[in-house]
């Protein structure tokens, strides 16, 4: 049995006096999908912030690929949060794309600036994601021109161009028709 | 994995057959004639209520009993035409000023605004500071701080220092001018909602990354409009460093009134600023129509 990618230890989380997660924990093997399953309002999403460091933890270890990413702020030798988000892709549950930028551009800033790939390069990647997810005619268009499922893989397309260790999903079906969940699920099994 | 889905606007120009050509029904047509009669009537109204508010005013302005001593004062057109050159000259020293002082504002007033809503504790004294800074130059009327400024830096007779009235307004220009606009930038900024940052920075872009290539491009468009009534009131206000003794358009029209009494200078002038600042407005104005049309899918004008 290989190391687990995400290792989430007695994670404890509260906003003020609202406390929201309480003894967290849970393994995420390598090539597997966890589920989260739970009540509008139980915490899915901010379990999610959390792992992505949006959101600090109040207490419990997050360990991820091997390096315990919750010691960020108090191990100034420990990976530093832009390190660890590189790893991640996430996808939100309102999508949040950028309106002002090309349903390409979109797709292609991170690659572009962070991950340094040549532009001609992540934009043939763009191109090709965009055709598997059937968007490609749209690549040249602004977010607010699709339609709610079409964004929603727009989202799934900008976080996989990345090519991130993990997929944090939060309710990345909920605006997608029945025939379009299969496809987005099996594209996302497929990466 | 079942194929022929059929999902994806892509795969064909005419996905569904709508069957043949539309023949308008005759409800539609009715529809349609009904629509053309009521613009018709909209527009017989607009012009029937445009005629007959500008009429009125056009007679109650000529009946008035002192129209023909305004007229021969304010609207002699050939002493308009004469003295015009020497508007447009001054003119030229607001067009300079604007365009010294308007980029200088652009770049102190962004610096400042960025200071403002960063977060970051190595610049707290610097976000103290942009705050009086902001607190106080907004507070005090410009013509005082060009006057403090022009007057007062002379006055300490500092070795190095220039004494030119020009320079010296134009710095209380863009001292007065960067507060406003720190704050207007101030405020696109924080318009700007977190999830963008949030998505920006999950992605893996770093702060500075997401401040250039996500948020400043929303905040700017946003705040477009109040920039420009900014950058209009600029052109008007560099007049005030005529104070000084500079000869900007004011100034030059204010010469020539000395002259002869007559006032038609300053309807000049104030055409010659017309000029520039309703061309200016209406170009922003599409530039920014045009951009929101592009992003928006329902976008009314």
């Amino acid at each position: 049995m290989n190391q687990p990618v995400l290792k989430v230890s007695k994670l404890r989380k509260s906003f003020g006096n609202d406390l929201v997660l309480q003894d967290i924990s849970f393994d995420v093997p390598e090539h597997t999908a966890t589920v989260f399953i739970g009540a509008s309002g139980s915490g899915k999403s901010t379990l999610l912030r959390c792992i992505n460091l949006l959101d600090s933890i109040d207490d419990g270890v997050i360990n991820l690929d091997g390096q315990d990413i919750s010691a960020t702020e108090v191990n100034p030798d420990a990976v530093s949060p832009d390190a660890v988000r590189q790893k991640l892709g996430m996808v939100f549950q309102s999508f949040n794309l950028f309106p002002h930028m090309t349903v390409l551009e979109n797709i292609t800033l991170a690659p572009i600036k962070v991950q340094q790939v040549v532009k001609d390069a992540a934009v043939a990647e763009a191109f090709n994601l965009l055709e598997r997810f059937g968007l490609k005619d749209k690549a040249h268009q602004y977010p607010d021109r699709l339609s709610g499922g079409q964004q929603q893989r727009l989202a799934i397309i900008r976080s996989i161009a990345r090519h991130p260790l993990l997929l944090l999903l939060d309710e990345i079906t909920s605006a997608l028709d029945p025939v379009l969940v299969n496809e987005v699920l099996s594209t996302v099994f497929a990466t | 994995m079942t194929e022929n889905r059929g999902h994806s606007s892509s795969d064909a120009a005419v996905p569904y057959d709508f069957g043949g050509p539309w023949q308008p029904s005759n409800i539609e047509l009715a529809r349609q004639s009904a629509r053309k009669k009521r613009n018709k009537r909209n527009a017989l109204i607009a012009a029937a209520s445009s005629i007959l508010v500008i009429g009125t005013l056009i007679v109650v302005l000529v009946t008035s009993p002192g129209w023909i001593s305004l007229r021969d004062t304010f609207f002699k057109w050939a002493y308009g035409v004469e003295v015009l050159p020497k508007i447009i000259l001054g003119f030229g020293t607001n067009v300079t000023l604007t365009i010294i002082a308007g980029s200088s504002v652009a770049v102190i007033g962004l610096l400042i605004a960025l200071v403002r809503t960063s977060r970051s504790p190595a610049l707290t004294p610097f976000r103290f500071l942009a705050m009086v800074y902001v607190d106080v130059f907004r507070g005090i009327p410009m013509l005082l701080v060009i006057l403090l400024i022009g007057f007062g830096i002379p006055a300490l007779q500092l070795r190095g220092v220039t004494n030119n009235v020009l320079i010296l307004g134009t710095i209380a220009v863009i001292i007065t001018y960067s507060a406003y606009v720190a704050e207007v930038i101030r405020s696109g900024i924080l318009t700007v909602h977190p999830s963008q940052r949030a998505a920006a920075r999950s992605l893996g872009l770093s702060h500075i990354q997401t401040l250039r290539h996500v948020v400043l491009p929303q905040a700017l468009k946003r705040v477009t409009p109040p920039l420009l009534n900014d950058l209009v009131a600029l052109i008007k206000d560099t007049g005030l460093i005529s104070i000084l003794g500079v000869t900007d358009a004011v100034r030059a029209a204010q010469i020539q009134t000395a002259k002869t009494f007559n006032y038609t200078p300053y309807v000049m002038a104030a055409l010659v600023f017309l000029a520039v600042t309703i061309p200016l407005t209406r170009a922003t104005d599409r530039m920014l129509r045009k951009s929101l049309e592009k992003q928006n899918a329902q976008w009314q004008a």
